[in-house]
């Protein structure tokens, strides 16, 4: 149904302790304060509904302790349009790059 | 066929299936490089001049390791740069070959002069402790077989073989003959036969020669210098290391008689024997004739493998023999091995030579006639 | 399962070596990141994949990626690879090195690896120190930085990867930041496509190291310096030369064609046979 697929679903973030080292880097970076640390410096999840599901902080993460499970319309595009859509989706202009990193 | 000795050895290497070559030029080793930058692309091989011998040897493992047999040949100073990578060679158990044709040395030495002063540098030239195969040839027709030998060892045994060649044999050119349906004894690496999930690509297998996986053929495996578990991961462990190191020495070790190759020349009733290798043997075998008809009962022992050390071959003449003389191009590098195997049993004497020039049958005969 | 623990899952010895060996925020980690999902986007089978890597933090990365993994000795990484790459040519081959591997032991390995144009992509992780053996300077460390070698101060100039790269004739070269991870995986996708040779510069901090010794602060205080210091390449003719002083010129810096090496000698190879049937 083409109504509830246009309704934004709230990601979904793992964070596996195993390998996690606490650098920090996830929580420094999340560009809306969805994360936070605890007294050890762990991150933790603060507030999942500010998730704009950009991604950053698994990209990010140097050990591979972060996951975010996308559940927004644009992944279920992704999924019905299959494989086109999904490398222009995930396309990054050099100019966004820019933006994002300035 | 007029051969030179370097020549033989290009010969060999394609016979014995020898399909990449990189090296870098140096004398008197140059006309190996020269000469398979010609026939190895009419076999479809490879051939590479590299920007140092570190890089040729580098080059050689990692050509070996996608499938290929490789090789590379140089001297004393190039064989300096190499004992890096050939350090590795041994630990990751990579099949290659090596061909030194010495000079004399120390540093740039005598390029151009005949020397066997990298006996002991084959031995021990790269750091720790580790075993070693050691060929040497001393003549065209040896050049030959000897190199064919060195990849088939380097095949059974995973392990890189060295080949010594004195620069007179590497230049001099001799007879050979080489007929086209001789027979050859080729050796091909053992590859795994189980499914790559049960794979342990450094097994420690009864004859401690693990099987051996090609890049590209479905076994992912992990290649490293550094001491590993049996998965070829990096390890610290002592009950890891111990018997990873135990097994490099043990695989061969338990297979000495198939790398020890020595020749015996009217040594049947022989007081003074003569243990020589490369060239000097040559002498050596001309000596025997004349010392024979003056009347001395000598014998001669030909060193073929010069490592690991052929100990149960020196006992044998030691058995028989008052004297011993172990003539060579060197301060004396193996006599201190006869030396050690000796153990008072005779009399052991040196004849070393180091100004570049052969050692003569007359200087053997003299050295002989004032030792006996 | 989301999309990166497929990639780990699919890509990384995930069940035998992890967590991995880096330090806390250590960027290798990005970098790999970067390397599996670029190689995931272009779908090459792992069978098919040689990791080769020299000596020192970089050196350990091949241990914990599920291809055919080389970790060769300090520096010599790209000759291993030219090896494996002229042996089978249907391999694809990855080299990842460190500043020290590829700039000071193994220099003279890299300018003529790019001269030859042997197809083979290096990654270069540029941290300007050695980190594994206690922060001591490297050919990149920049003049007047410390170093546990140089602790009054470094008096030598650096090295600058990507402009020796383009010197030695790479006829591929891309420079990003742990920072901006996702160009990194672009740069790295670029790269491996590109038939010759191919060199991606990762700037990289160590903290733990050159950051604690030049007082840098945190990874976190480190990546932050590497984002308000980069400039893309596209932006750098808008900036004028005071501008661009102090920053880091990151995207594609050269992207060119040369014969490549196995190309040329499958013609060598057609001549030679051609003479020896004659």
């Amino acid at each position: 149904m083409v109504e509830t697929k246009k309704k934004r679903e709230t990601p979904k973030i793992d964070i596996y302790k195993a390998w996690c080292k606490a650098c920090g880097i996830c929580v420094a970076f999340c560009p809306t304060g969805v994360l936070a640390k605890d007294e050890a410096g762990y991150p933790f999840v603060k507030d999942i509904e500010k998730c704009i599901n950009c991604g950053w902080c698994e990209i990010r993460c140097p050990d591979f302790a972060i996951t975010v499970e996308k559940k927004t319309k644009g992944k279920r595009i992704l999924e019905e349009k299959g494989e086109a859509a999904e490398s222009k989706e995930e396309e990054i202009s050099p100019e966004r790059i820019v933006a994002s990193g300035q | 066929m007029l051969l030179q000795g370097n020549e033989a050895v290009v010969e060999g290497a394609l016979r014995a299936g020898c399909r990449f070559f990189a090296g870098y030029p140096i004398t008197p080793a140059t006309e190996i490089s020269e000469i398979l930058s010609v026939k190895l692309p009419q076999v479809e091989g490879t051939f590479i001049q590299m920007e140092d011998e570190i890089a040729s040897l580098g080059a050689v493992v990692g050509a070996s390791l996608a499938g290929v047999k490789s090789m590379t040949a140089t001297s004393g100073p190039g064989f300096s740069l190499m004992q890096e990578n050939l350090g590795f060679a041994i630990i990751a158990e990579v099949p290659c070959v090596i061909v030194n044709v010495m000079r004399g040395g120390p540093s740039t030495g005598l390029p151009t002069f005949p020397s066997q002063s990298d006996v002991m540098q084959a031995r021990w030239g790269t750091h720790g402790d580790h075993p070693a195969i050691v060929l040497s040839a001393s003549t065209v027709r040896e050049c030959y077989d000897m190199t064919i030998k060195a990849f088939n060892l380097s095949e059974r045994f995973r392990t890189p073989v060295v080949l010594l060649i004195d620069e007179v044999v590497g230049h001099m050119r001799e007879k050979m003959i080489l007929s086209e349906g001789e027979e050859v004894e080729i050796f091909n690496r053992v590859k795994p036969t189980v499914p790559p999930e049960w794979y342990i690509p450094y097994e420690d297998t009864p004859s401690g020669i693990p099987a051996m996986a090609n890049f590209g053929e479905g076994y992912r495996y992990h290649v490293t210098g550094l001491t590993h578990d049996v998965r070829g991961f990096p390890t610290s462990r002592p009950d890891e290391i111990g018997p990873f190191i135990a097994r490099l020495h043990r695989k061969i070790s338990q297979h000495f008689s198939e790398i020890q190759m020595t020749e015996f020349f009217q040594n049947e009733d022989a007081e003074i024997t003569i243990v020589a290798y490369g060239c000097v043997a040559r002498s050596a075998k001309r000596a025997v004739f004349e010392l024979r008809e003056k009347g001395f009962k000598v014998g001669l022992l030909k060193l073929v493998t010069i490592w690991p050390f052929v100990r149960s071959a020196v006992e044998k003449v030691l058995q028989t023999s008052k004297i011993l003389l172990v003539p060579e191009m060197n301060m004396g590098q193996i006599s201190r091995e006869v030396k050690r195997v000796n153990r008072g049993m005779a009399k052991v004497f040196t004849l070393n030579k180091v100004d570049g020039t052969i050692i003569t049958p007359e200087e053997i005969v003299n050295r002989i006639m004032e030792v006996s | 399962m989301s999309e990166v623990t497929k990639l780990i899952h699919k890509y990384l010895r995930h069940d035998k070596k992890f967590p991995h060996v880096w330090c806390p925020g250590c960027g290798i980690g990005i970098m790999l990141g970067a390397l599996i999902r670029a190689i995931d986007r272009i779908g090459f089978e792992k069978d098919e994949v040689v990791l080769v890597s020299g000596i020192g933090c970089s050196g350990r990365l091949p241990v914990y990626v599920d291809f055919n993994t080389l970790h060769t000795t300090h520096g010599r990484a790209l000759t291993f690879a030219t090896g494996v790459k002229l042996a089978n040519p249907r391999l694809k081959v990855i080299v990842i090195m460190g500043d020290g591997d590829a700039v000071a032991i193994g220099g003279n390995h890299f300018i003529h690896a790019a001269r030859r144009n042997i197809d083979v992509t290096s990654i270069i992780l540029n941290n300007s120190i050695y980190g594994m053996t206690g922060g001591q300077s490297s050919p990149t460390t920049p003049y007047g930085m410390k170093s546990s070698t140089t602790v009054y101060s470094n008096i030598e100039q650096d090295f600058k990867i990507s402009e020796l790269a383009v010197t030695a004739g790479a006829v591929f070269v891309g420079r990003g930041t742990v920072y901006h991870a996702r160009l990194l995986d672009s740069l790295i996708e670029k790269a491996i496509l590109k038939p010759g040779f191919s060199m991606v510069e990762v700037i990289a901090h160590c903290h733990t190291q050159y950051g604690k010794q030049n007082r840098l602060g945190s990874a976190v205080e480190m990546m932050e310096w590497q984002r308000d210091h980069s400039v893309m390449v596209e932006k750098t003719d808008t900036l004028k030369p005071e501008e661009l002083k102090d920053k880091i010129v990151i995207g594609v810096l050269v992207d060119k064609q040369l014969p490549v090496y196995q190309d040329e000698y499958k013609k060598i190879r057609e001549r030679a046979m051609g003479m020896a049937g004659r």
